[in-house]
């Protein structure tokens, strides 16, 4: 007699990890990828009248006219924050391509360029982790004059070792392989094998390192502004936006804090949560999702 | 004209010395093969000889020049898994142009068929890609190619196919070959000499 198949062992009700990732991935993307456009067309449509101060009621709630309510000059509330956002982006992808480029230069020049590389590297590596990163962030933008350059640059040069360091510890492993002696039997220059042979098996993890980045520049661009050290008060940046709601927040005007801080969260948690499900469907191994 | 080796001293860092002055010649045009156990240091030999490791003492000399440290090597060194000596994130066609342009006829010789050009390694077997590692070793430039195990992994025909397309360029462009084998039969039918990894000790 033929036993009844185990039902749990056909169950479609529960997908394999590895696809389940793959899905997520897919509806991460899109909340990313809508956020963007959003915030983009938003940039592009919006008028910056509504920056300067104006007839607009001030300090009014948030309403049909100002989705977002107005502050204590009558600015709507909404285009700054889309403006705000949207620097944040253009800021984010600038700054995490400067330091993954940072971070996959030094780890392959690190493995590939012998010993006395490889020291100095280690070392870099070492001393910049050694430093606390907000005061070294603060330093490096202070000394570069704030705006755009020195919040880019403080938070790029801040945040390269732990990918180096990951990128290093791959090209050790791939070092070796065959198809690399056989590479260099035949002549060809350090570059070429860290370009053509290391780099596109790296590829995938610079792809993850650079998603990961971008949340936390847009996070440290908020701090560095809130703090003063970022962008002027009237750039419309999230930072600013924030630090001028904080007093506001307990005489009533709750909306002047609430909502930048919530764009900021939304976009912050898409793409940190996208770098992360990328990660598990690129490298399974060393992800624990 | 001979690849000439002379006093060569190596040991893995930290291992036992697998040679001490081992010394030995492969005259242009022939072929040498090497045999002994698993664990002898033959593939060591091989690397040693294609400049991919660094021996400790004495001197490999090809045709009277030491070993180049930079650029083309003239020996070349065939690996024992093609699959490992191939990046799997290029196709067939890169592969060979990363050495040279390989003439249409080498291919015909070796078997390589114009479609696999446009192949990934994983889509070819073993033997299929053992010729591509081939081809790509027979640079104008090589003087000496080291097997290393190079059709182990094969059945009998592939590894008679092989062989016999691999032996025929050699003679006729008079390259030295250094065999490193333990099948004594196929050493027998394709070696002028023979050399014992123990005697160079």
């Amino acid at each position: 007699m033929n036993a009844p198949p185990d039902p749990r062992l056909h169950s479609r009700s529960r997908p394999r990890p590895r696809l389940r990732a793959r899905r997520d991935v897919v509806v991460s993307l899109s909340v990313v990828v809508l956020l963007v456009v959003c915030v983009i067309a938003g940039h592009l449509l919006l008028d910056d009248a509504a920056l300067r101060p104006n007839s607009a009621p001030r300090s009014s709630p948030p309403g049909v006219e100002h989705p977002f309510g107005t502050d204590h000059l009558g600015q709507d509330l909404f285009t700054r924050v889309v403006k705000g956002l949207a620097l944040s982006l253009g800021i984010g992808v600038l700054t995490a391509a400067i330091s993954t480029a940072v971070s996959a230069v030094l780890g392959i020049c690190a493995a590939l360029l012998g010993r006395r590389v490889d020291g100095v590297v280690s070392w870099l590596i070492d001393l910049s982790i050694g430093i606390p990163h907000l005061i070294f962030m603060i330093l490096l933008a202070f000394t570069v004059g704030g705006g755009v350059p020195g919040i880019v640059l403080g938070i790029a040069l801040t945040h390269w070792m732990s990918l180096a360091l990951l990128v290093r510890a791959d090209v050790k492993q791939i070092r070796g392989a065959e198809f690399i002696l056989v590479s260099r039997g035949l002549g060809r220059s350090p570059l070429f094998i860290a370009r053509r042979h290391v780099l596109p098996l790296v590829l995938p993890q610079l792809l993850v390192g650079f998603v990961l980045m971008f949340p936390h520049v847009i996070l440290h661009e908020a701090a560095l502004t809130f703090l003063g050290f970022g962008f002027s008060p009237q750039t419309p940046a999230i930072g600013i936006l924030l630090s001028e709601g904080m007093p506001h927040i307990s005489s009533g005007m709750w909306w002047l804090a609430v909502f930048p801080g919530l764009a900021l969260l939304l976009l912050v948690l898409g793409f940190a949560r996208l770098g992360d499900r990328v990660r598990t469907v690129l490298d399974p191994a060393t992800s624990n999702g | 004209m001979a690849l000439v080796v002379s006093g060569l001293g190596y040991g893995h860092p930290g291992g036992r010395t697998l040679y001490r002055d081992a010394s030995f010649r492969v005259e242009a045009g022939s072929v040498v093969g090497v045999t002994g156990p698993s664990g002898s240091g033959k593939s060591t030999l091989g690397a040693l000889l294609a400049g991919d490791l660094r021996a400790r003492s004495g001197e490999i000399t090809v045709d009277g020049a030491p070993l180049p440290r930079r650029g083309f090597r003239p020996v070349q060194l065939i690996h024992q898994h093609p699959e490992r000596a191939v990046n799997h994130k290029w196709r067939m066609r890169s592969v060979l142009r990363e050495s040279h342009a390989v003439p249409r006829r080498t291919l015909d010789l070796l078997g390589i068929r114009s479609e696999w050009l446009d192949r990934w390694p994983a889509e070819l077997s073993g033997g299929e890609l053992q010729r591509f590692c081939i081809a790509r070793a027979l640079h104008p430039a090589t003087r000496y190619l080291v097997a290393d195990e190079m059709t182990a992994m094969f059945d009998a025909i592939t590894q008679a196919q092989i062989w016999h397309a691999l032996s025929g360029i050699v003679r006729e462009r008079g390259l030295g070959m250094v065999v490193i084998s333990h099948e004594p039969a196929l050493l027998d039918r394709l070696c002028d000499e023979r050399i014992a990894v123990e005697r160079l000790r």
